[in-house]
């Protein structure tokens, strides 16, 4: 399903049907998750492409946070000055990209997965936070790309006493999502200080091969003082 | 002709200049907040950018004034001493004025409400929508427009209902007496669990709040985002009816059981009454 598709478009894919046909006006865009509701819309285009690709999962049903909280199902305590690689999962958002005149417009998003969402930190100074719960691995683990993707946590004590770890926040803008049609993967690092506080940040690897980026859909020029890490400062 | 006297010591020229400098520092003014409101627009919060805009536009305003009056031969010491006697006059004139002011000045700094805050104030419940110098503008839900003196909202008792990022809500359900609690308390846990924006940390409440007259009551309090609250309260009490009802769950009624004399003697945990037939 991920990639660039020529119109028209017929996909079937699970749960998700997507199909894209010419008309009069342009292309009429119709989307259906699971045999429920139908989502349609007119595109007032010529000569356009449809790219789907996974976005940072913060969408559904609407976006009211920046933030991603992936707690693990069960507690991981690390040594100290110990640095550790893991995996877990994250939940998928597809977004639907129109692509005319050398510019993608975003114009729909689709998620299998249902949506949770909590509080981290205290009612005043906290933050909601999409939740989703997760397995952890020491290898990347077999998923539906449709449904989950894998994110890659490079975890890293710095205090000189062990810590436990239950959870992990992440900021989308920073987010940075590659896709090939088996996998969907998201690269993290946590940096511990204390018993409490940690600081995340998603990141670029080196080299990825037979994966492409994600579009980034919380990248803005206008918000380049924004930060892309995370302070967890009330509870690893 | 400009050097023609016009009043006291100042010249039209005089005058002219003045009134220029007034006039262009109004205009460069009315500029720069809308270039301001521009620039800012994705970049900072209406609130803050509102309170810079007021503060550059009267800086701006003062400069011209003083400007403009030193251009008429006025010398700021006396102002300041005809200012001084002034104030005291207008002082006791003009209190409330006056109070309004100081108390919009500190509802500036210390900002216990913002614009774009949803707020109770004195009864009146609303989005605040602006927070001027002298009073402040509150839109009602039926879509009024209330203005309150700054004063009045400086002493008054505040709610502020957008402060923190999350708030709860509640209901109180009564089921039958023969309907299992336990039950209806699950139904009505998965409910929420499903629902995303019913928030999972802090965790819902679901429990039997009191053994009731007619019913059984299950007291619900879900936390949700602030921005979310509204529409999930809102919808929340008539899907949990629906649940419960699907699963043979029913929401009691007022009721009253009458037992008839007969009845009453096949019931040994009732006295027998007897007749006097």
């Amino acid at each position: 399903m991920y990639g660039t598709h020529e119109i028209p478009l017929s996909l079937q894919e699970k749960d998700i049907s997507i199909n894209v046909t010419k008309t009069e006006f342009g292309y009429q865009y119709i989307r259906q998750i699971a045999g429920g509701l139908e989502f349609q819309k007119a595109l007032l285009a010529v000569r356009s492409k449809i790219l789907i690709t996974p976005v940072e999962p913060l969408n559904h049903p609407k976006h009211i946070t920046n933030f991603l909280l992936l707690e693990f199902d069960r507690e991981l305590m690390i040594a100290p000055q110990q640095e550790k690689t893991l995996y877990a999962t994250f939940p998928i958002e597809l977004g639907v990209f129109i692509y005319a005149k050398q510019t993608y417009e975003l114009f729909d998003k689709i998620s299998c997965i249902p949506a949770k969402y909590s509080l981290y930190g205290d009612p005043k100074n906290g933050v909601v936070v999409r939740y989703h719960l997760t397995s952890v691995y020491s290898k990347i683990p077999q998923v539906d790309p449709l449904h989950f993707g894998i994110i890659q946590m490079n975890i890293k004590n710095n205090n000189s006493n062990w810590n436990t770890i239950t959870k992990i926040v992440l900021n989308a803008y920073g987010m940075k999502l590659y896709y090939s049609p088996l996998q969907v993967k998201l690269f993290a690092s946590m940096k511990i200080s204390d018993e409490l506080s940690a600081e995340t940040d998603c990141y670029e690897p080196s080299t990825e091969k037979n994966f492409k980026k994600s579009i980034e859909i919380y990248q803005s020029k206008k918000l380049s003082i924004l930060t892309t890490k995370f302070n967890m400062m009330d509870g690893i | 002709m400009l050097d023609k006297i016009m009043w006291g010591n100042i010249t039209l020229l005089q005058l002219i200049i003045a009134f220029s400098i007034f006039f262009i520092s109004v205009i460069v003014s009315r500029i720069l907040s809308l270039y301001v409101r521009k620039t800012l627009k994705n970049k900072a919060s209406k609130d803050n950018m509102e309170v810079i805009i007021k503060v550059i536009s009267f800086v701006i305003l003062i400069i011209g004034v003083i400007w403009s009056l030193s251009i008429m031969g006025l010398k700021l010491s006396g102002l300041l001493v005809a200012g001084g006697i002034a104030g005291i006059v207008l002082g006791f004139a003009s209190q409330s004025i006056v109070g309004n002011l100081i108390s919009g000045l500190f509802l500036i700094v210390e900002r216990p409400i913002k614009i774009g805050d949803t707020v109770n104030l004195n009864d009146i419940t609303g989005i605040v929508e602006d927070i001027k110098i002298i009073s402040t503008t509150i839109r009602t839900f039926d879509g009024f427009q209330v203005r309150i003196p700054n004063e009045k909202v400086f002493t008054a008792n505040i709610s502020n209902y957008v402060t923190n990022v999350v708030r709860r809500f509640e209901y109180n359900v009564g089921i039958r007496y023969t309907d299992d609690a336990d039950k209806a308390i699950g139904i009505i846990e998965e409910l929420i669990e499903n629902e995303p924006f019913a928030l999972k940390v802090p965790g819902p409440l679901v429990w039997v709040n009191n053994l009731g007259d007619n019913a059984v009551n299950i007291n619900v309090k879900i936390w949700s985002p602030v921005s979310e609250w509204w529409g999930l309260k809102t919808t929340m009490l008539w899907r949990i009816k629906k649940a419960l009802e699907t699963q043979g769950i029913e929401v009691a009624f007022p009721q009253r059981v009458v037992w008839f004399g007969d009845q009453r003697a096949n019931n040994d945990a009732l006295p027998v009454v007897k007749s006097d037939k």
